[in-house]
């Protein structure tokens, strides 16, 4: 159970990250106006910043699939989940799954601190 | 007027476009252009960096709403739902890759400061659009008979 736990998680990271390397504009919008304002007053363009976050939730699931000190990755995934939620509530009706992913995420946490 | 509670009048909207923006989409001269009767009225939805204004707005089957990009960022107004793009009747992201993009309710790629994208309402119904570059910025656009 535990490794499937970690398996969708790990393509619920992955998947998007694969994913914008077709169409980057389906998941640009996603990043808080702030983040991308931020991002291009250091020279960085939208699309570098979502490959770069694109290529982190990639380590992650390449992280969380290998099972050692999964609690560090999964911690990290529940934050980006949450700040991903909590900056795109007006899409909640494409978003709600994200919520199902984050409980994920923290059970898989949880059960790696017990360990 | 029949516009929404915050709408310039249809006439005017139309002067700022001609003069101040390069409009593109289905105004463009490739593009077909859609039948256009006496009774079409253009009404004007300005971007800014606060979103789209008005955030509502009411027009009649057949007329205009072109978004005039005020802003200092790229927009890329759509129908909803982000990403797909499906729910105003014919629209599909995917449809950007054909020739005629002009019966689909999505600008299909990002329009700089000062572009507009222009589309003709024929469907009645109540449309939730969003710009597809930021999610949190949307708005409505209704159309009645």
């Amino acid at each position: 159970m535990f490794l499937a736990l970690r398996c969708a998680l790990a393509f619920s990271l992955a998947y998007p990250a694969l994913s914008a390397l077709q169409n980057p504009y389906a998941w640009i919008g996603y990043f808080p106006p702030f983040v991308l304002s931020s991002a291009a007053s250091f020279g960085i363009s939208s699309i570098a910043l979502l490959h770069t976050f694109g290529a982190t939730e990639v380590v992650l699931a390449l992280w969380i699939l290998s099972g050692k000190k999964v609690l560090i990755p999964t911690l990290i995934s529940a934050t980006m989940l949450a700040g991903i939620i909590l900056f795109n509530l007006s899409q909640f009706d494409i978003l709600f799954r994200d919520i199902s992913i984050l409980i994920i995420a923290l059970v898989v946490a949880r059960r790696a601190y017990t360990r | 007027m029949r516009s929404g509670t915050d709408t310039a009048a249809p006439e005017a909207a139309s002067e700022t476009v001609a003069t101040e923006t390069k409009v593109v989409g289905e105004l463009s001269e490739s593009a077909p252009q859609p039948s256009v009767t006496a009774s079409q009225e253009v009404y004007t939805v300005a971007y800014t960096a606060d979103g789209f204004s008005p955030k509502e707005l009411t027009v009649k089957a057949g007329d205009r709403v072109v978004w005039v990009n005020a802003a200092t960022t790229d927009m890329w107004p759509a129908t909803a739902a982000h990403p797909t793009h499906t729910v105003y009747p014919g629209s599909d992201i995917a449809k950007c890759s054909e020739a005629d993009t002009s019966m689909i309710f999505d600008a299909c790629h990002p329009f700089g400061a000062g572009d507009a994208y222009a589309f003709t309402f024929t469907e009645i119904g109540s449309w939730k659009y969003h710009n597809h570059l930021n999610v949190q910025q949307g708005g409505i656009i209704t159309v009645t008979e």
